[in-house]
């Protein structure tokens, strides 16, 4: 258990928090561009504080205050100008640095309004939009891998959770929870719903891997990385494992990015964490299906984005894919976990040290240091595991084998189902299987003549 | 803080936020650490099981693991 006082440094988002303030120090992803596309004005919430993301009629973005100056008409319903956004009420203009720019019927000349709207830098990267919402100058936007991976198609599933973000930023800390919410609980619920002879005849289902996860534990480990955090088991076939391996678990990127599958694999992923409020989570599956050299993925002009449903239409909790699995457990937790109250054992061990790198980056900030993952120039391409895909080996890409074969049916296990790409996706991954298949023959006949 | 302080205050925490984590015994590598040593402390838990905690000199819990021996 954590203190009071500790759970609420680590928690808490809003203006003058601590853990607030760190947040203030990164580029957050808040919409996907695409959303602006088709709605050039929206209301959003991130760290608390209620704004207008804007695209205006030249295409340039704008992140400010929620309220006109003038009579404090939302301006979620503002008019795009040429030059930024103007209030519907009396047509008052905002520009992207949140100062008013135009007073129609005001008369000229037209005094200067020395108060401003909240504004905040924004830029697009990779089919999303990121704000900075800290001090000034900012630092360089993190090209992450797979948001500039190349020969690659992606899509953006987008949920909010009522739960506070460290709850799902946990979630990576903890590679033990697989066995159950994604291996006993899927089979449960699979068998509830009468699916569980058509969705898991393969032996490659998620849910046959996941229920191995507990057996055969010979360690648990977890370290920290330049870029955050990494974790994983090892698997002792003398403890009931089904062979000596390793299986290293998803990686965090700090602060509330984790991600799964290895960049430049058939499909991996960046779930990201951002807070709305300290009781709701924006949370982001950026998919990246990528194909390896010799294979062609379709070109993207906009990656799309979608919502996967976590509640059916009698509103009973989705539960047999693997992300709607954890959103239900992160909000079983309670808005904000209550972490006086749980009793860690020893497999949690890797949530200790999530915990404490969040307070150590902290306490930088506290102290007037810079926290990890800021860049003031970011490289072309920064990989969270330090190293580019081996594509010599391309069985090891994916942690999870079910995850390059949604063409035969393993979509179904994950949210990219529900995804506008899928069809897309499906067909890339039909043709990697036949590239490596060629590939494979190709080698084996070499192998012979030699 | 002493160098042995900085390292007590790390595990007591880790202890804190492991409740049922039964602990039988702790040793330190080095044994003696002075000032700026990065450390392992390795701590004997209930069942046939060990922890191995990475400690740098700043105070840092660098890495864990916990071990069935």
């Amino acid at each position: 258990m954590v203190s009071a006082r500790m759970n609420e440094r680590l928690t808490r988002v809003g203006p003058g928090t601590p853990c607030g303030e760190l947040m203030r120090r990164y580029w957050i992803p808040i919409r996907p561009y695409a959303q602006l596309l088709e709605k050039p004005v929206l209301k959003i919430r991130v760290l608390g504080e209620d704004l207008i993301l804007y695209r205006n009629k030249k295409g340039g973005l704008g992140l400010i205050g929620d309220r006109c100056l003038h009579r404090l008409v939302d301006l979620q319903y503002g008019i795009p100008d040429d030059a930024g956004l103007r209030c519907p009420y009396h047509g008052w203009l905002y520009g992207e640095t949140g100062k008013c720019l135009e007073r129609p019927m005001e008369g000229n000349p037209q005094g200067e309004i020395k108060r401003k709207l909240t504004a905040y830098p924004v830029r697009e990267l990779g089919g999303l939009v990121f704000a900075y919402m800290g001090p000034l100058p900012a630092p360089d936007l993190p090209r992450w891998d797979l948001f500039v991976w190349p020969n690659s198609i992606r899509q953006i599933g987008i949920n909010e959770i009522a739960c506070n973000w460290l709850q799902c930023q946990e979630n990576t800390g903890d590679p033990t929870h697989s066995a159950y919410t994604h291996g006993h609980l899927f089979e449960y619920v699979l068998e509830q719903k009468g699916e569980f002879e058509g969705r898991s005849s393969d032996s490659l289902h998620t849910m046959h891997q996941r229920k191995k996860v507990g057996i055969g534990i010979k360690e648990i480990y977890a370290f920290q990385t330049e870029h955050g955090f990494r974790k994983g088991v090892r698997y002792s076939k003398a403890l009931g494992a089904d062979s000596d391996r390793e299986q290293e678990h998803s990686i965090v990127i700090f602060p509330f990015y984790t991600q799964t599958g290895h960049t430049g694999a058939p499909r991996s992923e960046y779930q990201i964490r951002v807070p709305i409020d300290d009781t709701h989570t924006y949370h982001i599956a950026y998919q990246c299906y990528a194909a390896p050299p010799g294979v062609d993925a379709p070109k993207q002009d906009v990656v799309p984005y979608y919502f996967p449903p976590t509640r059916d239409e009698a509103g009973n909790p989705i539960l047999d894919y693997v992300l709607a699995q954890d959103a239900v457990m992160w909000v079983a937790q309670g808005p904000i976990a209550d972490r006086t109250a749980e009793l860690l054992g020893r497999t949690d061990i890797p949530i200790v040290l999530l915990r404490n790198q969040l307070e150590e980056q902290i306490r930088r900030v506290e102290q007037g240091l810079e926290p990890m993952n800021v860049f003031h120039k970011s490289p072309a391409m920064i990989h969270p595991t330090g190293s580019p895909p081996d594509y010599s080996n391309p069985d090891k890409l994916n942690k999870h084998a079910f995850r390059k074969y949604y063409h035969k049916g393993f979509a179904n296990d994950d949210a990219d189902r529900y995804g506008p790409m899928i069809e897309s996706v499906k067909d890339l991954h039909r043709r990697i299987e036949e590239f490596e298949l060629r590939r494979k023959a190709h080698e084996q006949q070499s192998s012979e003549h030699a | 803080m002493p160098a042995r302080e900085r390292i007590e205050a790390v595990l007591q925490g880790i202890f804190d936020q492991l409740p049922t984590m039964e602990v039988k015994s702790v040793s330190l590598s080095p044994a003696n650490p002075r000032e700026g040593d990065d450390v392992i402390a390795r701590i004997e838990v209930e069942g046939a099981r060990y922890v191995l905690c990475e400690i740098l000199s700043d105070g840092r819990l660098n890495s864990a693991r916990v071990i069935e021996s």
